[in-house]
């Protein structure tokens, strides 16, 4: 089986600059870390090839030369392959040109079972470039999967929590699951696979790898959207912690909403 | 300048992770120099004695106020000046400036040539004026020294208000006075260029003495490299690991940090720091050795780059966390229990003969105890956690003892924690550090006017 992860490197803090014109993040300026999501994805996938030594992990990124970094890290893990998606052209990209680029880029490094996401990145936070790239790949999609059940040879069982229910569903593979957390905490980065990650490989793909190359449906001049302001949420003020009986807590909780009216 | 009575609203100003209970008639929350001042002088001219507090993260008391009125400089805080230098920069920061909003503003003022200040606490919440006052090393002790190296000036305020800056020797005075000597508003720091390329790995080793000759190992100087270098190395022991394995589904900071490896019976984290060829091979090394010791490196967690090596730092530091949450639960069913943690450094004693030494003092002690620390200096932490007013005066006895007895070896009795007004409970009074302490006292402050009864 072949499964596909994608991945991607986002701002290790919330505090960043923002190009005024563009509204794009400046992320050469910032520390960056693997999105944590994605981790889930990838642990997913390496549960998956932990049951089957037959499995084969490849990655994909979309970004500067350095998110090779989260490649290596991938690869410290267990991951088979990595690919980076690297061009100026992919620059500025949202979720429409971003799903288009991962969808290219994964039919010119060949044909997967099974594509993973996480739910969502910790910069953009729209959760929606996996049901995108599942309408690109013209493939079944399932988003915020809270466990992979099983896999067979041409279909998959999964499951779902709802706020109402939990469904089991099976959908047919090839397919793009978005993965959730909970049951997926990411394993930590083995020393002697990150000793030997330095020497591996990585393949990199550009707009001329893919099979469509008009710059037009790419980065900032294939997006729908635009950005107008990037900014972190106001710090929540410090608030002193009460600890009190119920009845207590109840009454000062019930004299502070008084005077807030 | 507002002068606040003492009420049950501050109560929580009253005490440290000391556990140490202490008593005030007012507090004050100075923001400026002008109202630091101001509350310096309305208590002169009353003679009532200041305690100074930062972030209130000491653990042996030195910020819980024994009468008198408490000035917390939570609030005065912030950058002053920057100034990039060849070898790095230099930065002056208000005292009250918290070590996580000093690395925001480091980070965000050197962009262009990442700088980082190497000697900080794991508390981040600790103020760079308790840093400075308590000359606090941390876990980059090892590669990097201690805080001292990279304070090189403070300003002070005496109580006549008057303001000096203070270097050279007589900086030297300052640092680890514990606010004896006056009340220090700024402080300016050196910052180094960030390395090129982190590491942080985790051993887990089956054997506990194998990982004490791993330690051995660290000490020697066959882990080198010319282009990078160790800059943290850590050990942490069975219990220690056990008691953060069983509290942690209540701390969502360690959520991203999956089990030990079964039967782990000790851990031992390092970071290695400079350029990447270097690092790989220091790394190269270390794996090979621990190999050798039975730790699996299919096993050994590696982790790179300042936010990736983040959730190990924070691992390593929730273990004294949680030791004090402990102690605040046994402090609640018993009012004269406190934190009782040993810091005893020992510099010509190997770590595993340090080890087998405390082994065998211990052997038949049943207070339950943890052991974490650094292996440099073979300066290991053993918090113990009675539970009772008999097991707590116990545990003082004891660590009187050692005290006495790493002392007659030529060990160091209290290396970085400081003396506050917790460790004269079993620290000898004839303790070298104190002596000079006391003189100092004499010469600045005859009157007793700052921080009563810390060290005596």
């Amino acid at each position: 089986m072949r499964i596909a992860v994608c991945m991607k490197q986002v701002p290790a803090r919330v505090q960043g600059d923002m190009d005024p014109e563009t509204g794009v993040i400046r992320r050469d300026r910032l520390q960056t870390t693997v999105n944590r999501y994605d981790l889930s994805a990838l642990e997913a996938a390496l549960r998956i090839k932990d049951a089957n030594a037959d499995c084969r992990i490849d990655v994909f990124t979309m970004g500067p030369e350095r998110a090779k970094e989260l490649l290596r890290t991938a690869f410290a893990m267990g991951a088979d392959n990595g690919y980076l998606i690297c061009d100026r052209a992919f620059g500025g990209a949202d979720v429409l040109a971003t799903s288009y680029t991962l969808h290219q880029a994964i039919q010119a490094a060949g044909t997967y079972e099974l594509i993973l996401c996480g739910r969502q990145t910790t910069d953009g936070d729209t959760a929606q470039v996996s049901g995108a790239l599942a309408q690109w790949m013209e493939v079944p999609h399932l988003n915020w999967v809270n466990q992979i059940l099983e896999l067979g040879e041409s279909d998959g069982t999964v499951c779902v929590e709802t706020e109402e229910e939990k469904l089991t569903l099976r959908l047919p593979m090839p397919c793009v699951l978005s993965v959730e957390q909970d049951l997926y905490q990411p394993r930590m980065p083995i020393l002697r696979l990150k000793m030997a990650a330095k020497k591996k490989p990585i393949t990199q793909l550009s707009l001329e790898s893919f099979d469509d190359t008009d710059p037009e449906h790419y980065g900032l001049r294939g997006s729908a959207t635009r950005v107008r302001k990037i900014y972190p949420p106001e710090p929540i003020a410090h608030q002193p912690v009460l600890q009190e009986s119920a009845e207590a807590a109840a009454r000062h909780i019930l004299s502070h909403w008084r005077e807030l009216r | 300048m507002n002068l606040l009575k003492m009420s049950s609203d501050w109560k929580d100003y009253l005490h440290d992770e000391s556990k140490l209970e202490g008593a005030a008639e007012s507090i004050s929350f100075p923001k400026t120099e002008q109202e630091i001042a101001e509350v310096i002088a309305a208590m002169n001219e009353t003679q009532t004695p200041i305690t100074i507090q930062g972030g209130k993260t000491g653990i042996v008391g030195a910020a819980v106020p024994a009468g008198g009125h408490i000035m917390n400089l939570s609030e005065y805080c912030g950058v002053e000046r920057f100034e990039a230098t060849e070898e790095g920069g230099l930065l002056t920061v208000r005292a009250g400036t918290r070590l996580d909003n000093l690395n925001q503003e480091i980070a965000r003022l050197t962009v262009d040539r990442p700088l980082f200040f190497p000697s900080q606490p794991t508390e981040t919440t600790a103020t760079i004026g308790g840093v400075a006052a308590t000359a606090a090393s941390g876990i980059q002790a090892f590669g990097y020294g201690n805080a001292s190296q990279y304070v090189s000036a403070v300003r002070v305020m005496d109580k006549n208000g008057t303001i000096t800056e203070q270097t050279g020797e007589a900086l030297q005075d300052y640092l680890g006075s514990e606010g004896m000597l006056g009340v220090i508003l700024s402080v300016t720091i050196r910052l180094l260029p960030v390395p090129t390329e982190q590491w942080g790995i985790a051993f887990f080793f089956p054997e506990h003495e194998c990982a004490w000759k791993f330690a051995d190992f660290i000490q020697g100087t066959d882990v080198a490299s010319e282009t990078a270098t160790i800059t943290v190395a850590e050990y942490i022991g069975q219990a220690a690991l056990a008691m953060l394995e069983k509290r942690k589904s209540q701390m969502s900071k360690l959520d991203d940090i999956p089990p030990v490896p079964e039967g782990t019976e000790a851990m031992i984290y390092l970071e290695i720091a400079g350029e990447e060829d270097g690092v790989e091979e220091i790394a190269g090394v270390l794996m090979e050795a621990a190999a050798e010791l039975g730790s699996d490196p299919d096993q050994a967690w590696a982790l790179s780059g300042e936010s990736e090596m983040e959730g190990l730092r924070v691992f390593r530091h929730v273990i004294p966390e949680t030791a004090n949450l402990l102690v605040e639960e046994n402090h609640r069913n018993d009012a004269q229990i406190t934190k009782l943690s040993t810091d005893y450094g020992f510099s010509k004693a190997s770590f595993s003969q340090m080890m087998c030494w405390y082994e065998e003092q211990m052997q038949d002690w049943t207070t339950e105890r943890i052991v974490f620390g650094h292996i440099g200096g073979s300066h290991v932490h053993w918090n113990f956690f009675p539970k009772t007013a008999e097991e707590y005066q116990d545990c003082l006895t004891k660590l009187k003892w050692l005290a006495i007895n790493i002392r007659l070896q030529g060990g160091c009795a209290a290396q970085e924690n400081g003396f506050g007004k917790l460790k004269r409970k079993w620290i000898p009074v004839e303790n070298f550090r104190m002596g000079a302490m006391r003189r100092l006292k004499q010469q600045y402050d005859p009157q007793c006017f700052w921080n009563p009864q810390n060290y005596y």
